[in-house]
């Protein structure tokens, strides 16, 4: 019983310390205000959230939404065609092609960021043939997120195709579909939840990027990702900063219940 | 059959979509036009080697990422264990919390750590950096190794318990060598992402502290260089070695 006692303290240790805590921390930051040399006044206000609500910071937030749900969308749709690909593949082709796809993923982000931003340099190793200024610098940011979120969608969602009914595909065969048919009208729709799943991982992660815009776009677009590291290391205004940071941890709330919501439905289908 | 065709050519320039600029990272590493044509040469990674201020960088991000993913590992272990033994409310909380941990971008995990560590007045250091990628990567070592826990048998744990094993004896003598090839897989893996990362570094490092990452990034805003190739193409190498040696363990783990 000691040993079970002893495990359970420290991993209820670990949780309070290190993610409870600093929740409400971040809460209770959130409804301060900061006085006129960075100290932190303790009086009870909503004036950071306030704030939030202004045209220039709704702005922000909206620029942000924006781009994750456009990367969302891209990367879902190329899942879907990459995957419907290697599912009419066999087995072992289909896993070489998707190492293939999946192997620069595994390197240093910094790293990618860096070859990608040399790659539409004027020194670039197609540069001498294609002129990069033509194409407009938020592309340029969508395709570096795109390109950096594109696993978080493609493994969900390839592992529901592999995961998919085969008897399904051979009666639709039989009975005289194509192809296409069979994704739009057998595949897709049976598939919904590893689709959604799949987006839900790019969005939330994509909604709080600072380094691909900072680094490929040079920062001409204000994410809130921006936003909130200068809340935090350059003003030092750590009040609107948590507020900010609040804001963001409750649209992740929300789509994690929607989550669990959809894991609960899948539960009680299977039952 | 003509839209098989486009499908394929749409996945090759896929892959060489993805694959060009990082020939071009090694083509400026390796290659410099001179008057006399195109060279091999490698002088940028003795370049490199030479700048003390890379190789400390170095060093520091080798010693947060191993003793982080070190942390993280045996905290994983811990907090796996204790679900595995708990099937009551508790466990279902614990359950939340770690999808929580596991759901929150890099950069709100940064600020709570930053908070623990203001608030504590503590100065940003090696401390701060490596609680800052523990709490990053505890997660993910936590749901590989629960994961390999509930595939055990459950007529083994049961056998255990009939011959007489108390908690500690089943843990030790049955839990951690089964669940040993997937510690080692998310040692590594936890490893790689300590070391990949750059936000949580980017809050909580100090001048004295910076990791390879944040080291990339200052160089990059001052502007592109083939010594900065030549790290690049080094890291590139690096990863993909960890990785390998990742697919290696598991596979022969597996068989």
């Amino acid at each position: 019983m000691f040993f079970r006692r002893t495990i359970f303290n420290i991993s209820i240790f670990w949780y309070i310390g290190f993610i409870i805590i600093p929740l409400c921390l971040l809460l209770f930051l959130s409804f301060q205000k900061i006085g006129n040399y960075g100290e932190i006044i303790n009086n009870f206000n909503l004036g950071n959230y306030e704030r939030l609500l202004q045209y220039s910071q709704v702005k922000v937030f909206l620029n942000s939404l924006v781009l994750s749900f456009l990367t969302m969308l891209t990367c879902v749709l190329l899942s879907i065609a990459i995957s419907y690909k290697l599912y009419f593949l066999r087995r072992t082709q289909s896993f070489v092609l998707l190492g293939f796809i999946l192997c620069p993923f595994v390197i240093n982000s910094i790293i990618r960021y860096y070859s990608y931003r040399l790659f539409i340099s004027p020194k670039g190793l197609i540069s001498d043939w294609f002129d990069w200024s033509i194409i407009p610098t938020d592309v340029v940011v969508m395709m570096g997120m795109i390109s950096s979120y594109l696993p978080f969608s493609l493994i969900p969602i390839f592992i529901g195709f592999l995961k998919f009914d085969q008897e399904q595909v051979e009666s639709c065969f039989d009975l005289g579909g194509t192809k296409l048919q069979l994704l739009f009208y057998i595949l897709l729709p049976q598939l919904k939840k590893y689709l959604f799943s799949g987006g839900i991982l790019v969005f939330i992660p994509a909604l709080g990027e600072f380094v691909i815009p900072d680094l490929l776009g040079g920062a001409q677009r204000i994410f809130i990702g921006n936003v909130m590291i200068d809340q935090f290391l350059k003003f030092r205004n750590w009040p609107m900063g948590s507020a900010i940071v609040f804001t963001l941890i409750f649209i992740f709330l929300l789509f994690l219940i929607i989550q669990i919501q959809i894991k609960k439905i899948k539960i009680r289908e299977v039952k | 059959m003509k839209t098989e065709k486009n499908f394929s050519i749409f996945i090759l320039i896929l892959i060489i979509l993805i694959y060009l600029p990082f020939i071009g990272l090694f083509k400026g590493a390796f290659i410099e036009s001179t008057v006399t044509g195109k060279e091999f040469v490698l002088k940028w990674f003795e370049v490199l080697f030479e700048d003390q201020s890379f190789v400390e960088s170095m060093e520091n991000s080798f010693f947060v990422s191993v003793i982080s993913a070190l942390i993280a590992v045996i905290l994983g272990f811990i907090i796996s264990i204790n679900l595995f033994f708990r099937k009551d409310k508790f466990a279902k909380i614990f359950d939340v919390l770690n999808l929580i941990n596991l759901f929150l971008p890099e950069i709100i995990i940064a600020v709570f750590a930053l908070l623990i560590f203001a608030t504590l007045k503590l100065e940003l250091g090696y401390i701060s950096l490596i609680t800052g990628h523990t709490i990053l990567i505890v997660s993910f070592s936590m749901s590989l190794i629960q994961s390999k826990l509930n595939s055990i048998p459950e007529e083994i744990v049961l056998a255990a318990k009939d011959l007489g094993a108390s908690d500690w004896d089943l843990t030790r003598r049955i839990l951690w060598p089964l669940t040993f090839p997937a510690i080692m897989g998310s040692y590594f893996l936890c490893f790689m992402i300590s070391f990949d990362d750059f936000l949580v570094s980017f809050f909580l490092s100090s001048s004295t502290t910076e990791t390879l990452p944040l080291k990339l990034y200052y160089s990059m805003k001052l502007g592109l260089s083939p010594k900065l190739n030549a790290l690049a193409t080094l890291l590139f190498m690096f990863s993909i070695i960890i990785y390998m040696t990742i697919i290696k363990l598991r596979r022969k783990f597996i068989e």
